[in-house]
């Protein structure tokens, strides 16, 4: 029952393998610190190559920042994504070079999964979710992602080329049994992401008001909850101005319903949270939001 | 996908069994539609009733606890099993009796 990936998506993910392969050929020669000079040019790239990316990113800014976008923070949002692009690379590769991370929250997150149901880790295209890695790697914990395979397209090899481990951290969307395997991770006690902000389709979402509009949300990661019972916690990795990523865990905070009838207000009362914890994190880090496209629709 | 036509059983109207699974199922999923109006044969996901892997999980949980059937992510024919309801209660009858 696959369903037709969003067309929109693939923009940034283009973005992305294009900075990633210009970056992983110096990557294994020169580290981290001595190819930022790479930023630059990248961003130029992307904002001369990519009027869609740039208008989406003015629509956002226009939402999150309390001033008019101006080509200066439209640039700056870019080269904020392209630096967390880069140092995904070195996320990946796991060694000495990788960036550091500063934690908050982390009993939460280890309180969730000491219930032994496992843990639904839910983050959004805000900030790198690939920091959580290193995380997983230190406390011990098989960390897997729940994502549209497709959506990577050629960035594939090159994320498998970086860790060889890639593909059996990722639990590919669009099987008839993709959440049996969740259901089983997750009574394993291991721990499944998940990037709640983008939808596919339109039928099976929710809709809520984030930033002063409105936005499609899918309703997915709230049944997954649902049906296997595994506590939800909020997770986010910013990169702060000195280079280390901050994370940082949240209770979700919203009960699951025990009523036939709760069942159905859950979806939209979870979306609101979520929603909710996004405009925070945008307001308060206005250039880690990273989806290029139109994100806010005129909805009837 | 479509099945080819059983020849021995309609195609159309359901198996007491299939009934049972097909009420469990609409109670379940919270369908809207009755468990009349499932066809045996007719596609669960995607098209058909257009159901996703979620709501495989909530078959999968079902068919666990009240028939004591385990659906395994890594059975090969999953794929098969729940393309529709009577390929889903041919497994569950069949594992049933085997053990």
């Amino acid at each position: 029952m696959p369903r037709t990936a969003d067309r929109r998506w693939v923009v940034p993910e283009r973005g992305n393998r294009f900075a990633m392969q210009v970056a992983l050929l110096l990557a294994r020669k020169v580290g981290r610190r001595r190819l930022e000079w790479l930023l630059g040019p990248i961003t130029l790239y992307f904002f001369l190559h990519n009027g869609a990316a740039r208008r989406a990113s003015r629509a956002y800014l226009r939402r999150a920042l309390p001033v008019r976008p101006t080509i200066t923070t439209i640039m700056r949002h870019m080269r904020c994504f392209a630096q967390v692009v880069l140092d995904r690379i070195f996320f990946l590769q796991n060694t000495t070079d990788m960036p550091h991370v500063r934690v908050t929250g982390r009993e939460c997150f280890l309180q969730a999964l000491a219930g032994g149901r496992g843990c639904l880790l839910l983050g959004a295209h805000i900030g790198s979710f690939e920091a959580l890695r290193s995380l997983g790697r230190e406390h011990g914990i098989t960390l897997r992602m729940l994502m549209y395979r497709s959506n990577l397209g050629g960035a594939t090899d090159v994320l498998e080329a970086l860790d060889p481990t890639y593909a059996q951290t990722i639990i590919a969307i669009g099987q008839v049994d993709t959440m049996l395997r969740v259901a089983e991770s997750l009574g394993r006690g291991e721990v499944v992401g998940i990037l709640g902000d983008r939808t596919p389709d339109t039928d099976r979402c929710i809709r809520t008001k984030m930033l002063g509009g409105d936005v499609l949300l899918p309703e997915g990661p709230f049944r997954l909850g649902m049906a296997t019972g595994a506590p939800i916690v909020l997770v986010s990795a910013i990169r702060a101005a000195d280079g280390v990523y901050d994370v940082n865990f949240v209770p979700f905070g919203v009960a699951y319903p025990t009523s036939r009838q709760g069942r159905s207000a859950f979806g939209q009362q979870a979306a609101e949270r979520y929603a909710g914890w996004m405009e925070a994190l945008c307001r308060r880090h206005p250039f880690s939001w990273f989806n290029f496209y139109d994100y806010w629709k005129d909805l009837p | 996908m479509r099945h080819a036509v059983n020849t021995t059983r309609s195609t159309t109207i359901q198996t007491p069994f299939e009934h049972e699974v097909a009420e469990r199922l609409v109670a379940a999923l919270q369908l809207e539609v009755t468990a009349e109006e499932i066809a045996p044969e007719a596609p669960l996901f995607g098209e058909g009733l257009g159901l996703d892997s979620i709501d495989a999980l909530e078959i999968a949980l079902f068919v666990g606890r009240d028939y004591g059937v385990a659906l395994r992510s890594e059975d090969p024919d999953n794929k098969k099993i729940f393309s529709s309801l009577r390929s889903l209660c041919a497994f569950v009858q069949a594992n049933r009796t085997a053990g």
